[in-house]
């Protein structure tokens, strides 16, 4: 039961991860990025009560912390200060988007039911789960022109890495954690410093201007 | 298990004559959330029942050109739904006719009910009868074959296709099957699809640009329209009941006992207004999307519902026992 529920809830990280792929709007693509953070509090909630854990119940502290609460916020300041609401085109089309994402489960699937002889048997659906995860981030991260996206494609992709983690054993250290959770902080700020700097430069985010930073020789 | 004996047989029969009989107080209700969400006085809950009356008592005004087919559709188009009212879940959890159909006929039933509107609507040569339909069919056929993979996942995970059984195995196993979340998804885009609901058409115009279902049904009048409106909310009725008694089937009634009874038909009626609430909720808060537009989002609904079949079948079963 406890199993299910968790598989479950990796599911729903999927899902919100597929749906940000598709998403036009910046602002409904970081409504689903908050929703998969809170989802991978709730997941990580679970597994804390039912193997009680020091470890893992600052990992839940942590997480809440820094993905639920304050990433959030930071994001919805840097898209307000960037003007960030209109719709946001991917570079190829929408069908096209979706047989590639559909592919790529496919293949996080087939690959982890390859990889069944190195993994511990119990933790290889979860295992599979957020390795589809991982490679629809990557996806997220490569599809649009504009340079908000690829952050939060990274906050995804790091989501689906700790999920990985967790799924294979009991979490990361809490040390590794804590590590992790402030550099996702400052990764996030330097990034903001440098998309707020481009966009003064440029006037705008689209990619195709950061062409312009390489020094011509 | 439910015994084969005089008085289920006749609950079997009450329960399908009340998803009849219940179906224009939810559209009733829909139609009072959705006034009070957009600052409007609301009509009575009993509206529809009162339109039904006042419909039934006026003489219809048939088109000149009409054939037999424009007569008998709207019958045609009740008795489909009215058949399936027998095969979903109500209060049990399942219909009586629902060991002999599967899934398969379930949604070749709701095509048939389809495509007699459309036919119809072609029959008296109207320009508007014509576009409606071509219009129907087009979502019609984008739609399809999303509730057919969303049915079949369903049947995947229970190994079995009716919805007796798929109703039986989820109740008693749980719902958290991980292919199920897709499939949920997808469904919901299919029912707002199929009833004409907000990003798809919207049900209160009669605006031609963007008007589908009331493009085809714009000739009938009298007691055909009074068939016709009733039907439609008898298919608005049966999909939220496939909804929430496929993918929240708690509560059910899985034996016949007046607690368990009484049980099931107030879980089932909590979750439908809840869920046509939200429903409202959701229509108030978007727009109606431009008409070629909807391949986008029934495309998504196609692969959502293909993802969710590829993770029930690929999927590593896993030992249940250790949390992972």
């Amino acid at each position: 039961m406890i199993n299910d529920w968790l598989l479950f809830l990796i599911s729903i990280m999927l899902l919100c991860g597929v749906l940000m792929v598709v998403g036009t709007h910046i602002t409904s693509v970081l409504k689903l990025l908050v929703a998969q953070n809170t989802l991978l509090a709730v997941y990580l909630l679970t597994k804390a009560i039912y193997v009680p854990n020091a470890a893992l119940f600052v990992s839940v502290a942590i997480t809440v912390i820094v993905k639920v609460i304050i990433l959030p916020l930071l994001l919805w300041k840097l898209a307000r200060f960037l003007h960030l609401s209109g719709r946001v085109e991917p570079i190829v089309n929408k069908p096209t988007l979706l047989l590639l994402t559909t592919a790529l489960v496919f293949f996080a699937l087939i690959l982890s039911r390859n990889m069944l002889t190195f993994l511990p048997h119990t933790s290889a659906a979860g295992f599979s789960l957020a390795l589809a995860n991982a490679f629809v981030a990557m996806l997220l991260v490569i599809v649009r022109r504009k340079a908000v996206t690829q952050v939060i494609g990274l906050l995804v992709l790091e989501n689906s890495i700790f999920i990985l983690a967790a799924a294979l054993s009991t979490g990361f250290p809490w040390l590794i954690e804590l590590g992790m959770s402030f550099d996702v902080l400052v990764g996030f700020m330097i990034f903001t410093l440098f998309l707020m700097r481009i966009q003064r430069e440029y006037g705008s985010l689209q990619i195709h201007n950061f062409e312009k930073l390489k020094e011509r020789v | 298990m439910i015994s084969d004996n005089t008085i289920s047989i006749l609950l079997f029969v009450l329960q399908g004559l009340l998803v009849i009989a219940i179906a224009p107080l939810l559209s009733g209700w829909l139609k009072i959330v959705t006034c009070r969400c957009q600052n409007r006085s609301a009509a009575s809950l009993f509206q529809p029942y009162f339109a039904f009356c006042k419909l039934l008592i006026k003489t219809p005004v048939m088109a000149e050109n009409a054939s037999w087919l424009f007569r008998f559709a709207p019958y045609f188009y009740a008795a489909c739904l009215a058949v399936l009212a027998f095969v979903v879940p109500f209060f049990l959890y399942y219909g009586v006719l629902s060991p002999l159909f599967d899934v398969i006929v379930v949604a070749g039933i709701f095509a048939l009910a389809r495509i007699s509107m459309a036919l119809a609507a072609m029959d008296v040569g109207t320009a508007f009868g014509s576009l409606g339909a071509r219009r129907e069919l087009f979502i019609a056929c984008l739609v399809e074959p999303v509730l057919l993979l969303v049915l079949l996942n369903l049947g995947l995970i229970t190994k079995g296709l009716t919805l007796e059984h798929i109703g039986f195995v989820l109740i008693h196993k749980g719902i958290l099957y991980p292919g199920l979340a897709f499939s949920l998804s997808a469904f919901v885009l299919v029912l707002l699809a199929e009833n004409g609901r907000f990003p798809f058409d919207n049900p209160a115009t009669h605006l031609e640009l963007t008007m589908i279902h009331e493009a085809m049904i714009l000739e009938y009048s009298g007691r055909y329209l009074a068939l016709i409106e009733w039907g439609n909310s008898l298919k608005l009725t049966l999909f939220l009941l496939l909804f929430v008694n496929l993918f929240f089937p708690c509560g059910l009634a899985v034996q016949l006992s007046w607690g368990a009874l009484l049980t099931g038909l107030i879980t089932t009626l909590v979750k439908l207004f809840v869920l046509l609430t939200l429903l409202a909720i959701a229509e108030s808060l978007q727009a109606k999307v431009r008409l070629f537009r909807i391949p986008e989002y029934l495309g998504l609904a196609l692969f959502l519902a293909l993802m969710g079949i590829l993770l029930t079948q690929l999927m590593v079963t896993q030992v249940t026992g250790v949390p992972i």
